[in-house]
């Protein structure tokens, strides 16, 4: 009987100490949301977002989770971290769509879009683009148009988030898409928001690195310099001259041919 | 007697609990003693909650500046006092380098010997010199710094310990509801409870 009854206990000890449940957040967004309290959001929004990744992981589609991720962006919003609201937005409506979390996110999908540079003529082209998502969309598809149109948004604070996706992506579907490896190498060398997407867009979906397939002369030379300057900085010496001697080849001022023999300087000194 | 006493003396000083110069005695070891934390408690939550401040931070915080606001974790503001005091100290630097190179003492400056810097007219029968102007204002921003970073440090660290308290005391509760909710993580087990 002793034995019997330490079992129990044991084994109801374990149930007692893991994560606080869907319900638990939403119902803390909800009344941390309504007081407008902004030290409160601020200090809940970790654990929020850690609860929504476990739920994108997992990729149950629910009204629970729809809710979370509305009033988690609604939580955004408040604190004015509008790039992150659309985000959280994008993934409620094309990961858990649910006709009546749309309703009511209406206007704060609208004032996000606004605010983060987008027209009006731009925000009528994203909704039809999202309603017109197939409903037997695989979620690894979801999660592709997904991760395409958050990188659209140019914001520089959700790289580390758009990462993440991405890790998850990988482990999803084995792969990532190659524009999204185009994304992730300009990201790494720190190349503008406004010309990223656009680079990306350009390139075709190809295994060529990134840098052999910009058009704009004054781009192409950025990107090399930047993805040079990026791996002798790392200590990757050896992919910094073979970047550098396709870089030589190119036709360049004399500033950049002076700029080159200063990284070629730096190399040699470093090996 | 002088046994006694001496016996008495080390008898009662091993019972003795000070760790700090303060005025509660700590009759625990607080380096054994083993929180028990939710798993949803992050490190720097359980650091903003650990730390108290105490007689020994007040003495720390006038030598070093922002001392307060570092150990409530806001290193903007304690930074700021950092800058705010060098210029102070700056200032009674230059003051007293001043007076080094006039010669002057402090004997001086109490028997009105010194040579004098450059002095402003406040009215007719009142003059100021500039020293004394850098020397006061120095002082008033050292003393005023010290009393911003020790109070609204304080209260800072203490609005953070019960934002903290305030989410995860609604949390659990809430969570003691939801006890049949779908999309927990929870591993299937066995509870039981008596009640008397």
């Amino acid at each position: 009987m002793k034995y019997f009854l330490s079992i129990i206990l044991l084994l109801s000890s374990i149930v007692s100490w893991s994560q606080f449940c869907t319900q638990t957040e939403i119902k803390y967004l909800q009344i941390v949301n309504q007081q407008k309290n902004k030290e409160l959001i601020e200090g809940n929004i970790i654990n929020a977002e850690h609860r929504a990744d476990s739920i994108l992981y997992y990729g149950k589609s629910a009204y629970l989770n729809s809710l979370l991720f509305y009033e988690l962006s609604r939580s955004y919003a408040l604190i004015g971290q509008y790039d992150f609201a659309l985000l959280t937005l994008y993934k409620q409506k094309i990961l858990f769509p649910n006709d009546s979390i749309s309703k009511i996110s209406e206007q704060l999908f609208s004032e996000s879009i606004f605010r983060n540079q987008y027209t009006e003529i731009e925000l009528d082209s994203i909704q039809q683009y999202i309603a017109s998502i197939p409903e037997n969309f695989s979620y690894n598809k979801r999660y592709n148009i997904l991760l395409k149109i958050a990188a659209e948004i140019r914001s520089k604070a959700l790289i580390s988030q758009i990462y993440n996706m991405g890790y998850r992506y990988e482990l999803l579907s084995n792969h990532a898409p190659i524009w999204f490896q185009h994304w992730q190498f300009l990201s790494m060398i720190n190349i503008k928001e406004k010309h990223k997407m656009n680079l990306v867009n350009e390139t075709k979906s190809n295994n060529k690195p990134i840098y052999q397939q910009i058009k704009n002369p004054r781009l192409d030379n950025k990107v090399y310099r930047k993805a040079i300057k990026y791996y002798i900085k790392s200590d990757a010496l050896r992919q910094a001259q073979i970047i550098l001697n396709e870089y030589k080849t190119k036709p360049r001022s004399f500033f950049l041919k002076f700029d080159s023999y200063i990284k070629q300087v730096r190399i040699n000194t470093k090996i | 007697m002088m046994r006694l006493f001496l016996f008495l003396l080390l008898f009662c000083s091993s019972n003795l609990f000070a760790q700090d110069f303060d005025v509660y005695q700590k009759k625990q070891d607080d380096k054994v003693k083993l929180p028990y934390l939710h798993e949803s408690v992050q490190f720097k939550e359980f650091q903003v909650l650990s730390r108290e401040i105490r007689m020994m931070d007040m003495a720390y915080a006038v030598i070093v500046p922002g001392y307060v606001h570092f150990k409530a974790k806001n290193n903007k503001i304690g930074y700021w006092l950092i800058g705010i005091r060098s210029i102070a100290y700056i200032g009674l630097g230059s003051v007293y380098i001043e007076d080094k190179m006039n010669d002057n003492t402090y004997l001086g400056s109490l028997t009105g010997t010194n040579t004098e810097s450059n002095t402003i007219q406040i009215t007719d029968k009142w003059t100021i010199e500039s020293s004394d102007i850098i020397f006061t204002t120095s002082v008033a921003i050292i003393i005023g710094t010290y009393l911003y970073d020790w109070i609204h440090g304080k209260a800072l660290l203490e609005r953070k310990q019960e934002n903290i308290r305030y989410k995860y005391a609604i949390k659990l509760k809430l969570e003691r509801g939801f006890k049949s909710a779908p999309n927990n993580d929870y591993i299937p087990s066995f509870s039981f409870s008596y009640s008397f």
